[in-house]
């Protein structure tokens, strides 16, 4: 593996899901349709990166989340760790991927045993995988997420902290065996904003000082932003855009991270934001066939919309790719093709 | 100016719990004008919520309005019971908006059929004058007027809130009390809420108590706002004073500790330390030991809400009102020259 490589990587990834059928569907041998939970998805992270996926309830980011840790299995496409197929991993490559794939959830009250106290939460991770100098290790990880002096932490049991400190040890617990990638979901939709900030910078700061990539998921684009160097924007299983996180925010391609943009309110009263326009409500990803997902509620729709776009580079964009029809050439049936398709035409005929 | 639409007066709420009585709400003030969008602003457990209930008349069994008044139209209504309150008010005069209030419709009944229901309980519309009034109310909200037919499982949850928001107009209240109103909802969904919520606001004929957690809510829709901290409100005033000149120690914070994506490198603020519990009675700030700012008298008793400017129109609960945003300035300008000079 060279320096450029991704650790972790996903190719045209699918997860569908089947719905419940009922006896008269099968009597009738109706085609079951799938639930397109993730829709051929390519995503490249790369070591010291933190990459967001932003999207609404229902776009598929939490399924993508939970299949890039191995809990669902992929109905399409690959994802490889370190360059490897994970299709193809046995028992002791499965262990050292979850040693080096790390997950941080949403709510740190649910997320933490009860009955275990601090210490024996972050020991179990070690047990399993056999590491010594366990008591070294935990207090240094504690002092690592600010939980200072980690004597007074060590003992405690999860109900006698706070929302801030259960997610620091989530944090923790998710450090303590020096992953590779972490993937964090909604990590701070739980908390208050004081305590919010104070946790964006933590893993702002984590990621920059220590060898780790993460996966932000969240469908908060302003503290998505604080955290990553790259923002996906995801919308009903597929990725529509993909740029660095002030290139993003300055200069949005698609119609939908323009809209999810000038949706997020700006806490300022002298800024008049204005509404957005766009109405309607994400669809269901149920047997959506081809075709944009955006189409019916893109303010410009065009009668290409009904293709699926390509995930194309920006020319003028360094490192920005989207999935619209806007934003490239397309040859058009009365066969008055403008140059770009003709460039590649002709080099295709000089290569045959 | 005439009489406010609502004023809370001193108003101090506790429950009874196993550990004797815990203030949710101390000594709290503030007056809405009538037409007027005002925003009530805290985190978690800062007694927002439980203020709303108490002007409702809907608070927990174990929990009473123990001191201090509200007046609604100069009526003192802080010992009315739900009962009372339902009778008199609810609906007509103030609608509720509850918090995960998406769930609070009858899933079993069709929305024209609750909205009459409603109208005949509290005044003597007639079926068809119900059912045109909510139809009227859709298209303010931006739903299709045909759809008052539908069951509340046919609409999205954004249009299920905005169905709400219909009912709550529905009967024209002078006073809409909305609590967390979009906190379930995506942000393009909120949007779009708000978007209807601000058009009803240029009638001028309904205000708005709004709670949230989320200032640039409030920032950017309501007129004026205060801030809440464990049970006591520290700040007052105009929203664009508030943004400009934050005097209370804890709003300074929390402004600096707010995302603004428009400045996604900037450090965000931290305020250290959680809010206390309070127990009985509060005789001291109830943000002191989180303050930077704090002095031995913070700690003797509770500071009172006195105007920060000529007019009035921008009380601080805090001693060192006068100095604490000149030090703050003074500190972060200090900072931002050593970063420079690095």
């Amino acid at each position: 593996m060279t320096e450029s490589d991704p650790i972790l990587e996903t190719r045209g990834l699918e997860k569908y899901f089947d719905q419940n059928t009922s006896l008269i569907d099968t009597l009738l041998r109706r085609e079951d349709e799938k639930v397109q939970a993730i829709d051929g998805v390519s995503l490249a992270l790369h070591s010291n990166e933190s990459q967001g996926v932003i999207g609404e309830s229902g776009c598929g980011k939490t399924t993508l989340l939970k299949t890039l840790i191995g809990l669902y299995t992929p109905t399409g496409g690959e994802i490889r760790f370190r360059g490897n197929d994970i299709s193809e991993f046995d028992r002791s490559d499965w262990k050292e991927f979850r040693r080096n794939v790390q997950i941080i959830f949403q709510d740190p009250f649910d997320s933490l045993d009860p009955k275990l106290t601090i210490r024996e939460a972050l020991q179990e991770p070690l047990k399993i995988h056999n590491i010594s100098n366990q008591e070294e290790r935990i207090r240094n990880v504690l002092e690592q997420v600010e939980l200072n002096p980690p004597e007074k932490y060590l003992d405690r049991f999860p109900n006698q902290m706070s929302g801030g400190e259960l997610q620091r040890v989530s944090i923790a617990r998710a450090l303590i065996l020096e992953p590779e990638v972490i993937l964090a979901d909604e990590p701070v939709s739980m908390l208050d904003v004081s305590t919010q900030a104070s946790i964006l910078n933590l893993l702002s700061e984590l990621t920059e000082d220590l060898d780790v990539s993460m996966f932000y998921i969240s469908h908060d684009l302003s503290t998505v932003s604080y955290v990553c160097d790259r923002i996906n924007v995801m919308y009903l299983g597929r990725i529509v855009e993909s740029a660095p996180t002030t290139q993003l925010l300055d200069d949005p391609q698609h119609p939908y991270s323009q809209a999810l943009i000038d949706a997020v309110p700006i806490p300022d009263p002298n800024y008049g934001r204005g509404y957005t326009s766009l109405e309607g409500d994400v669809q269901n990803p149920v047997g959506i066939g081809e075709g944009c997902r955006f189409r019916e509620r893109c303010p410009e729709r065009m009668d290409i919309c009904e293709k699926t776009p390509e995930f194309i580079d920006m020319e003028s964009m360094d490192a920005h790719q989207v999935a619209c029809h806007l934003h490239y050439d397309h040859p058009t049936d009365e066969g008055t093709e403008d140059e770009n398709t003709d460039e590649i035409r002709a080099k295709t005929e000089v290569s045959t | 100016m005439s009489e406010p639409l609502l004023e809370a007066e001193d108003l101090t709420i506790q429950y009874r719990t196993e550990n004797g009585m815990l203030t949710a709400v101390s000594d709290a003030s503030f007056t809405i004008e009538s037409g007027e969008y005002f925003g009530l602003v805290g985190e978690s457990g800062c007694g927002k919520s439980t203020i709303a209930k108490g002007i409702l008349g809907g608070l927990d069994d174990n929990g009473k309005i123990t001191s201090g008044k509200v007046r609604y139209k100069g009526t003192e209504i802080q010992d009315y019971d739900e009962e009372k309150f339902n009778e008199e008010l609810r609906w007509e005069e103030v609608s509720w908006i509850p918090q995960g209030s998406m769930n609070s419709l009858d899933p079993l009944q069709r929305i024209s059929e609750q909205a009459t229901m409603i109208a005949q309980v509290h005044t003597d519309l007639s079926k068809e004058e119900a059912v045109s009034r909510i139809r009227e109310m859709f298209d303010i909200v931006g739903l299709p007027q045909e759809r008052v037919t539908d069951y509340p499982h046919q609409f999205s949850g954004g249009m299920q809130q905005r169905a709400i928001i219909a009912l709550a107009l529905f009967l024209r209240p002078s006073l809409l009390i909305a609590d967390e109103p979009t906190t379930a909802l995506d942000v393009i969904m909120q949007d779009q809420v708000f978007k209807y919520l601000n058009e009803i606001k240029q009638g001028g004929d309904i205000g708005m108590i709004l709670i949230t957690h989320d200032i640039s809510l409030v920032f950017e829709s309501c007129d004026r706002m205060s801030v809440m901290h464990a049970g006591q409100v520290s700040e007052v005033g105009p929203v664009d004073k508030i943004y400009e000149e934050p005097h209370h120690p804890y709003t300074i914070l929390l402004k600096e500790a707010f995302p603004d994506i428009r400045y996604p490198n900037r450090e965000l603020g931290v305020i250290e330390g959680n809010p206390p519990q309070n127990m009985g009675e509060v005789d001291y700030c109830t943000f002191v030991d989180r303050c930077p700012w704090a002095v031995s008298e913070c700690d003797q008793h509770a500071p009172a809400l006195e105007p920060v400017d000529s007019e009035g129109s921008h009380p601080v609960a805090c001693v060192r009102r006068d100095e604490v945003l000149e030090k703050y300035r003074a500190e972060n300008d200090q900072t931002a020259q050593v970063e420079e000079e690095r």
